[in-house]
C-alpha cells in the first residue's frame, strides 16, 4: 500500500491489536512519523518506541526535525549502550545494556507503563530484524509472544516494525503468529 | 476444596500472583540467594508496603554481625549451635505471635541446599531464591519460589528489575543458562 493508504488504514484501527509493518530505508522515518502523528497522535495514547536498530537520541533529533511533538514519547533504548552512545539520564529514556535482554525489554516497558500511563498506549518495536540479529529465533518469538500477549490484556496497540531488505522466512513466520494484520508499505 | 489460608500481601504485585493472592499469614519464608540479587531490597519493601497498610514491621540487621559470626564460626563451633538455636527460638516466637517473618540469608556459591547452616531452611515454611543467571554475557536477576506451605504457586523462574517503583517480575525466557 502507497502512504496515503497507511495513513488511512492507521487511522481505521478502534480496538487494540497487533500490527506488523514491512518498511524499507527509504521510508523509514516517514512511516516512523505516520505512526507517531496520525496513530498514536489521534488516539491521544503515549508511545512506548522500543530502538534496537538506532540510538533514542538520533530519533529524538529526526522526530524534531520532522516537527513531531514528543512530549508522549518514551523510548526503551537498548542499543546505545553496546554502541558505547551516550546513556546520559532523561526522564523519557530507560536504557537496556544490550538488545538480548528481552526480558529486560518487557520489565522496563512494565516500568514505563506502571510508572507514567494510565489505559492505553501505543508500544512500538523498532525493529524486529535488529532484535533477530542479537538473538536466536526461538528466543525472540517467545518474547514477541509474551510480551504481545501480556500488553494487549493492558490495552497496548503493537506496532511491530520489520525491514523489508532484512527480512526472511522465519522473521515473517514469527510476524505472522504475534500480528493481527500484516502491512506493507511502499 | 482446600482450606483458604489469610494471605500476607507482600506488596510486590507480581510476587503475590505467583503466590496466589500472598504469603500465607504467620509463614517463617527464607529469602535466599548470592550477594547482590535483592534479598535486603526486596525484605525492605515487604515491610514498606506493609507500613503504608497500616501494619507493624520489624526489620532486624545483623549484616555486619553475621559477616564477622561467619568469619569465627570456623574457630568457634559453639557459634554455629547459638545462632541455630536463636533462629529456632525466633521462628517459633514469631510464629506464635501471628507474624509473617523474611528470614533474610546470604547463600554462598559453594553452598548445598538453600541455606548456610541448614537450620535456616529447616525451620521455614517457604523458600524464595534469589539468583545471577548468565546469558551470553549478560547477568539476569532471577526469582524461584521453591516452596510455600499454604498455597498452590508457581515454581518457575522469573526475571526481577529493582525499580524505583518497587520490585518487578517477567518470565524467564527459556534460552538457557545457569543460576550462579
Amino acid at each position: 500500500m502507497n502512504k496515503e493508504e497507511f495513513q488511512k488504514k492507521l487511522k481505521s484501527y478502534q480496538e487494540p491489536l497487533s500490527v506488523s509493518v514491512s518498511i524499507s530505508l527509504s521510508n523509514y522515518f516517514d512511516v516512523i512519523k505516520y505512526i507517531l502523528e496520525d496513530f498514536s497522535g489521534n488516539k491521544n495514547l503515549p508511545i512506548i518506541y522500543i530502538s534496537a536498530t538506532i540510538p533514542s537520541k538520533s530519533i529524538s533529533t529526526v522526530l524534531d526535525v520532522y516537527g513531531v511533538d514528543s512530549k508522549k514519547i518514551f523510548f526503551v533504548d537498548c542499543i546505545s549502550h553496546i554502541m558505547m552512545s551516550s546513556t546520559a539520564y532523561s526522564e523519557r529514556t530507560v536504557f537496556v545494556e544490550s538488545p538480548t535482554m528481552l526480558e529486560t525489554i518487557m520489565l522496563k516497558a512494565q516500568y514505563i507503563l506502571n510508572k507514567y500511563v494510565t489505559g492505553g498506549s501505543v508500544i512500538v518495536i523498532d525493529s524486529v530484524n535488529s532484535l533477530a540479529i542479537h538473538n536466536d529465533m526461538k528466543i525472540l518469538s517467545e518474547f514477541l509472544h509474551l510480551f504481545v500477549t501480556y500488553l494487549r490484556s493492558r490495552g497496548a496497540y503493537f506496532v511491530i516494525l520489520s525491514m523489508k531488505e532484512q527480512s526472511n522466512d522465519e522473521i515473517s513466520n514469527i510476524l505472522n503468529f504475534v500480528s493481527d494484520e500484516i502491512l506493507e508499505v511502499e | 476444596m482446600d482450606k483458604v489460608r489469610e494471605r500476607c500481601l507482600t506488596g510486590i504485585e507480581a510476587l503475590d500472583n505467583i503466590l496466589n493472592g500472598g504469603v500465607p499469614k504467620g509463614n517463617t519464608v527464607l529469602i535466599t540467594g548470592s550477594a547482590g540479587t535483592g534479598k535486603t531490597t526486596m525484605s525492605i519493601e515487604f515491610l514498606v508496603h506493609g507500613a503504608m497498610e497500616g501494619e507493624k514491621g520489624l526489620y532486624i540487621s545483623v549484616t555486619e554481625a553475621s559477616e564477622k559470626l561467619l568469619e569465627n564460626l570456623i574457630v568457634y563451633d559453639f557459634f554455629s549451635k547459638e545462632i541455630m538455636e536463636f533462629i529456632l527460638r525466633l521462628s517459633k516466637a514469631l510464629s506464635e505471635l501471628g507474624c509473617t517473618t523474611f528470614l533474610v540469608s546470604e547463600l554462598l556459591p559453594s553452598a548445598k541446599g538453600y541455606s548456610q547452616y541448614g537450620v535456616e531452611e529447616a525451620v521455614s515454611d517457604g523458600i524464595i531464591l534469589l539468583g545471577n543467571l548468565e546469558r551470553k554475557g549478560d547477568l539476569l536477576r532471577t526469582l524461584r519460589v521453591v516452596k510455600m506451605r499454604g498455597t498452590s504457586h508457581s515454581r518457575a523462574t522469573y526475571v526481577l528489575d529493582i525499580t524505583s517503583i518497587g520490585i518487578l517480575l517477567v518470565p524467564l525466557l527459556k534460552g538457557g543458562g545457569e543460576m550462579v
